[in-house]
């Protein structure tokens, strides 16, 4: 009975796949409403279902229990990681309404989107190496799939080719690593594991274990994007569609995040400084070469991936300090980070300039030329996005950093606290140069972009400026978001 | 009533309560006073004012309601957005001199750059404006991450953020000396000292008038504030110790930067050159450390925010009416705009620090101060001092005087009845303080004994 309990949004996230498939096959192929591949209803159905996960996983019953034969481990850590999944997925089907209806002709997109929740979720819970290295599977295929749904288009079918060879190649260095682990140690559970870890004091420094450890965390890495394993990214942020675009930029975040930290905190904690000298390596290089790379990018998508990667230079701190307060922070920083960025896609997705059939979005730095005469409410919210993404006081984005520097520099850890200084100032240049080309723009420009703008939905200016109105209630009540995650990192330690 | 008389009545409503503050101000009490706290759950953050802050609070409200007049008639597109940027940092700025909390000193140290950005950037009319916003953004921002920094590690080494608390806290020698540095470097970029100057004549020169009104009358105080208010109290050994580096940056900007002056084509760029000249005799007064040094430099944030803030705005009204800062295109503008040659000719010498203004006040009691602890700083001091006369001299003399240059500009136009009585409250201002300095000094120098012992 606690299985079904516990489990209860996976099972429920499973029955809306089996019925979103029925309904649109039978609903697709159907005579009398002349085949319609993809509606709304679609849409409006999966919305439905996910305000009723959110629903469910806000009443879960918080107790640490190993759910079916130990493959999944449910704590606090991770059903409050599952409640913010599903919110943000119910954002992100807010706000990618109208762009979808427009601009797919088949119904599978959907699908497949809720088929990577699952593995998401998942691997958010995952308690096993196996499970976690499935449920990691299932979301990698369908965001391969999700990338080359743009068929049409060169550059999508380039980006899905490089994702897939990456990404299974990614996929076999990690397995190999945890079948180096298994020889060595025989153990695939993760409690397992962390006890053994615990009390056999015996590890070399050259052995199998530490090149399992090492091929282990160099998969996971890669498929973070973080900085060597990085080149990838920035293509397949342009070769997918707006919608695809946005659902990586913010959503794999969180699944990522805490297998990371699960690995790191929980099972090996104790060998974890075989190898801290290399994540340390990757977090200074994710800092470094986000930040300097997105200097010489002219697309806004490209951009945004390299800003991706230092942000996730950030997030790795957390792993090379080795310290409780440093990843309570990481958290507040990642939950600010991915609303901020959902709050920036969501506008971006939204302002769409429609010329004889063709659609253009703000995708070149010269579309945001005087973005801000054309929609002063969105301008000025993207403009505090952009304000908080480089850190600049009052804005919670500057708590955030306010916060992880606190913790760093309370570790002593100064060469990170350089790095993220000098990484934060650079992405303040190129951030900036957003913000200026959206209100002093050249005013005698050809404002082609803009000529051909519509309507914005009401219900998606409503969301962004009621999400937006939520981060800056942080700046006034921050114990919020800092208890939060101060309960999730706690339970990663009973 | 739109935004304009909004902006305009709140700045008018601070001020007024500021001249209530002067007078329930009492002078002969050395701790701070109206202090109250805020509380934002487990924090409290405290505020307070005593004389120093109030000179400063003085000279922000005081400002402000001239900014809005200056352009009460002027037609843009994005005008509201111009004045509610002006009015927030005006609250910023007042934030700002009563907190005594560090990290609330921080963050509007910091939030500042937001409206200052967008001022420059939406007012300014040559391409090169936005060139100016960044490096006016990315200055101040690269030595803010340090004080950031450093106000992080006296946290975690104190316990606190308070700024009273600072003051009576002990570090070991490297630290103290490190936090020195990083305090230093985010106030030396504001002030600004010698190797860091370079984005104020560039934003000077591409800001509207009330924006360089702004950035030279109160901002650029900031930097000495903070010297005065944390550097000089809580390091004292650090001080000491780096006094001679400070006196030699020091010394080389007065000289240098009024050197400067001499070629340059733009009004603009001689008044900042020569307002950075003077801020950094202004640090010479105040690492001076004793009791004359630090009141006379005091006296110069304030006559130079006074003479400095009027300049500009003569200067924005020449260029609202001909279009143009070079000053080759004027010549003799006295036989037609008598009204503006005068109170241009009163404010340089309020600018060469002539007797009976506040700027000679002040920069005697620098030099006095000086004289304490070395004859060569004096040297240095004075040859800055009469390169400005130089300067001053030099470029009224371009302007005022000489024949009509009528191939450039055809007609003439003496100031009207706004732009005169927006320009006499700086004249009585500077007299006034220049005559009887004794009731402002009164106010502010048991602060200053209050950091100096």
């Amino acid at each position: 009975m606690i299985n079904f309990i516990l489990t209860l949004p996976e099972i429920y996230l499973i029955l809306l796949i089996c019925i979103l498939f029925f309904y649109n096959i039978i609903y697709a192929s159907s005579k009398k409403y002349k085949f319609p591949l993809l509606n709304e209803n679609t849409i409006n159905l999966i919305l439905l279902a996910f305000l009723y996960l959110i629903y469910i996983s806000y009443n879960q019953p918080i107790f640490d229990a190993a759910i079916l034969n130990s493959l999944f481990y449910k704590n606090t850590f991770s059903i409050t990681l599952e409640y913010f999944l599903f919110i943000i997925g119910f954002i992100f089907f807010i706000l990618t309404k109208k762009y979808t209806v427009e601009h797919f002709n088949s119904y599978e997109i959907l699908l497949i989107l809720v088929i990577s929740f699952l593995g998401m979720v998942g691997m958010i819970t995952s308690n096993h190496m196996f499970s976690m290295y499935l449920s990691l599977e299932l979301q990698s295929i369908c965001f391969y799939i999700l990338v080359a749904t743009r068929s049409k288009n060169l550059q999508a079918i380039e980006a899905s080719l490089k994702y897939f060879i990456l990404g299974s190649f990614s996929s076999a260095i990690l397995l190999f690593g945890i079948s180096y682990i298994y020889g060595y140690t025989g153990l695939v559970y993760f409690e397992d594991l962390a006890k053994f870890l615990m009390t056999y004091t015996h590890i070399e420094y050259i052995s199998a274990f530490t090149l399992g450890l090492l091929l282990l965390f160099i998969g996971l890495l890669f498929k973070i994007y973080a900085a060597p394993f990085h080149f990838w990214i920035s293509d397949i942020y342009q070769g997918a569609s707006y919608n695809i675009t946005m659902f990586f930029a913010i959503i794999p975040f969180i699944s990522f995040f805490s297998v990371l930290v699960k690995l790191v905190y929980l099972v090996f904690y104790d060998y974890i400084f075989f190898i801290k000298d290399i994540l340390l390596i990757v977090s200074i290089f994710s800092m470094l070469c986000g930040s300097i790379g997105a200097l010489y990018q002219l697309q806004f998508k490209r951009l945004m991936a390299y800003s991706s990667i230092a942000h996730i230079g950030y997030f790795l701190t957390s792993l090379v300090t080795l310290d409780i307060q440093v990843l309570l922070y990481a958290v507040n920083y990642i939950f600010l980070y991915i609303i901020t960025i959902t709050i920036i896609f969501g506008i971006i997705i939204n302002i769409e300039s429609k010329k004889f059939n063709t659609y253009k979005y703000m995708n070149n730095l010269s579309d945001f030329y005087l973005f801000a005469r054309y929609n002063k409410t969105l301008a000025f919210i993207f403009a505090l996005s952009l304000f908080s993404l480089i850190g600049v006081p009052p804005l919670p984005g500057f708590l955030a950093k306010l916060f992880l520097l606190t913790a760093l520099l309370n570790e002593t850890a100064y060469i990170l606290i350089f790095v993220v200084i000098v990484a934060s100032l650079i992405s303040a240049y190129y951030l900036l140069k957003i913000i200026k080309y959206m209100y002093f723009g050249i005013y005698n420009y050809n404002l082609y972009f803009f000529k051909f703008i519509q309507p914005i939905p009401y219900i998606n200016v409503i969301s962004i400026v009621y999400i937006t109105m939520l981060t800056l209630l942080c700046i006034l009540y921050p114990d919020f978001l800092i208890d939060i995650a101060s309960l999730m990192t706690i339970s990663l330690f009973i | 009533m739109n935004i304009k008389h909004f902006t305009f009545l709140s700045s008018l409503v601070l001020y007024f309560i500021t001249a209530i503050l002067w007078i329930l101000f009492d002078p002969y009490q050395v701790t701070f006073q109206f202090l109250f706290s805020v509380h934002i759950l487990e924090w409290s953050f405290d505020f307070g004012i005593d004389g120093i802050s109030l000179v400063f609070l003085f000279l922000t409200t005081f400002f402000m309601p001239f900014c809005f007049l200056f352009s009460w008639n002027t037609k843009s597109i994005n005008i509201n957005m111009y004045y509610i940027a002006m009015l927030a940092m005006e609250l910023l700025l007042i934030c700002i001199f009563i907190t005594l909390d560090l990290v609330i000193f921080y963050i509007f140290f910091e939030a500042i750059l937001i409206p200052i950005f967008i001022m420059i950037g939406l007012q300014g009319l040559r391409a090169r404006r936005i060139h100016a916003a960044y490096l006016l953004f990315f200055y101040t921002l690269v030595g803010s991450m340090f004080m950031l920094v450093a106000i992080i590690s006296i946290y975690l080494h104190t316990g606190s953020t308070s700024i009273q608390v600072l003051w009576f806290s002990e570090f070991s020698t490297i630290r103290s000396n490190l936090l020195w540095l990083a305090f230093f470097f985010a106030f030396a970029t504001k002030v600004p000292i010698y190797p860091f100057h370079i984005w104020l004549p560039e934003a000077h020169v591409e800001a509207p008038t009330e924006g360089s009104v702004i950035l030279a009358g109160i901002l650029l105080k900031l930097g000495t504030y903070g010297f005065l208010r944390i550097l000089l109290p809580s390091f004292i050994e650090s001080t000491i110790y780096f006094i001679p580096l400070v006196y030699l940056l020091a010394s080389i900007a007065v000289i240098y930067t009024s050197l400067t002056t001499l070629r340059q084509i733009d009004i603009k760029r001689v008044i900042a050159y020569s307002s950075v000249s003077h801020m950094n005799l202004c640090i010479l007064g105040l690492f001076s450390m004793n009791l004359l040094g630090v009141t006379g430099s005091i006296l110069v944030m304030l006559g130079h925010g006074i003479v400095s803030a009027g300049l500009f705005f003569l200067i924005g009204m020449l260029y609202n009416r001909y279009k143009t800062k070079i000053i080759f295109y004027y010549s003799g503008i006295v036989q037609l705009m008598p009204l503006y040659s005068t109170a241009l000719f009163l404010l340089t010498l309020g600018n060469i620090s002539m007797p009976l203004t506040v700027n000679f006040t002040s920069e005697f009691l620098i030099l006095c101060g000086l004289l304490e602890h070395s004859i060569y700083l004096l040297v240095f001091a004075s040859i800055g001092i009469f390169l400005g006369t130089a300067y001053s001299m030099w470029l009224y003399n371009r302007l005022v005087f000489g024949t009509l240059k009528t191939t450039y500009i055809k007609y003439y136009k003496d100031m009207n009845r706004i732009e005169t009585y927006l320009i006499i409250p700086f004249i009585i201002a500077m007299l006034l303080f220049g005559i009887y300095p004794k009731f402002l000094m009164d106010m502010f120098i048991p602060g200053v004994l209050n950091i100096i012992i």
